[in-house]
């Protein structure tokens, strides 16, 4: 494995990620200072924040941004884990692939 | 949100990141107490806040240890096999726990930060003993800046380090913090990375065990999206304008002096976990 070359790519995924949320989350508590509606200061589900973005709701914007931010670290394992496959290391596919399962299990135990 | 509690948050914020990067803690240690016991928050809201705070603070600094070569990515990842399993378990305890008690288990994490950050135990050697092999190569080198040799270095004691890096993702669940007060004595201690790739790859890690955690706080319905957002920007922006004037201001009489400011916090904290201090 070339780790000059994964090292690159693990950045390009974390700074990519950073600059994406820290926007998003700027843009929505903007939103959410200059907005004139009472939006109660709860997440919403996933599934419901592009019908509540269309609708102008702040709230939506906020948790799209940490939604990018919590998947940030993850993408980088995803891309980790896709440099090993392609190297054939795969131990540290495993070890990408367990961490991987703990994140699904907190998902699960998260949502239930 | 009132906007003026608004600014409020997002001013401690800023100044909890700055002061973190100055003082080589993660903001979180900060910026909970701040938001119990000045804003009123729920230690669990709070908690949750912090743990986005860390994973935009972690993303940021482990972009520029990779660039750099700091962060040695294949240690990092083996022991996240670890920290993201006790962060799920200490963000489930958090959940169902009283936060008078998670308020005095974070005074005690106050405690022995601030003797942390005075103290800095460090190891210039690698460890004596014989080393054990690793089911995987776990070997590194970096170019330290400061007169331009390459340190290499190889990790041993894996299942110390696992075990450690247990109890730290176990505290970063259960507090809301980074778990580098735990992670990088270990991995430099115990498992004989030199100091710089300790830190390096503990804030690399920090991403993922945080986010382990906050996937739970957030399914919970204990993540507020206006303070986590406050305190993400905050803690992001303060934490980059620290890391760049780090070098000019932060020393041991600054390190010594926020010591017994965490030690005044965490009295507050305990007062509050006793009941006898409700909200200031």
């Amino acid at each position: 494995m070339d780790r000059s070359r994964l090292n690159k790519y693990v950045r390009f995924v974390l700074v990519a990620g950073m600059v994406l949320s820290v926007s998003v989350m700027a843009i929505g508590l903007i939103w959410y200072a200059i907005s004139p509606g009472d939006y109660p200061d709860v997440s919403l589900s996933p599934t419901d924040i592009p019908g509540e973005i269309s609708k102008g709701n702040p709230i939506a914007v906020l948790d799209l941004g940490l939604l990018f931010l919590i998947a940030t670290p993850l993408t980088r394992v995803i891309a980790a884990l896709a440099f090993y496959l392609l190297d054939k290391e795969m131990r540290m596919a495993g070890v990408s692939v367990i961490i991987l399962v703990v994140i699904g299990i907190a998902v699960v135990l998260g949502a239930s | 949100m009132d906007i003026v509690i608004a600014i409020g948050i997002l001013l401690f914020s800023l100044g909890a990141g700055l002061l973190g990067s100055l003082l080589g803690l993660g903001g979180g240690i900060i910026v909970i107490p701040v938001l119990s016991l000045v804003f009123g928050f729920p230690m669990q809201v709070a908690i949750g806040a912090s743990l986005v705070g860390v994973i935009a603070t972690s993303t940021g600094a482990a972009s520029y240890y990779v660039q750099e070569g700091m962060s040695n990515i294949r240690l990092g990842m083996v022991l996240e096999t670890a920290t993201t399993v006790g962060s799920v378990i200490g963000a489930l305890i958090a959940v169902y726990t009283n936060q008078q008690i998670l308020a005095v288990a974070f005074g005690v994490l106050l405690v022995y930060a601030s003797f942390y950050m005075v103290r800095r135990p460090e190891r210039l050697a690698p460890p004596r003993e014989e080393k054990k092999v690793a089911f995987v190569d776990l070997s590194a080198s970096y170019t330290d800046k400061k007169d331009g040799s390459e340190v290499k270095y190889d990790v041993g004691r894996l299942d110390r380090g696992l075990g450690a890096s247990l109890g730290a993702g176990t505290l970063s669940g259960l507090l809301g913090v980074g778990g580098g007060v735990v992670q990088v004595p270990v991995m430099n201690i115990w498992m004989g990375a030199p100091m710089k790739a300790a830190a390096a790859t503990s804030n690399f890690m920090m991403g993922i065990t945080a986010l382990a955690g906050a996937v739970i706080y957030y399914g919970h319905g204990l993540m507020s999206p206006v303070v986590t957002g406050l305190v993400a920007v905050g803690i992001f922006f303060g934490a980059m304008v620290g890391s760049r004037v780090a070098h000019i201001v932060a020393g041991i009489s600054l390190r010594r002096f926020f010591a017994v400011v965490m030690v005044a916090i965490a009295i507050l904290m305990f007062l509050k976990g006793m009941g006898v201090l409700a909200v200031v």
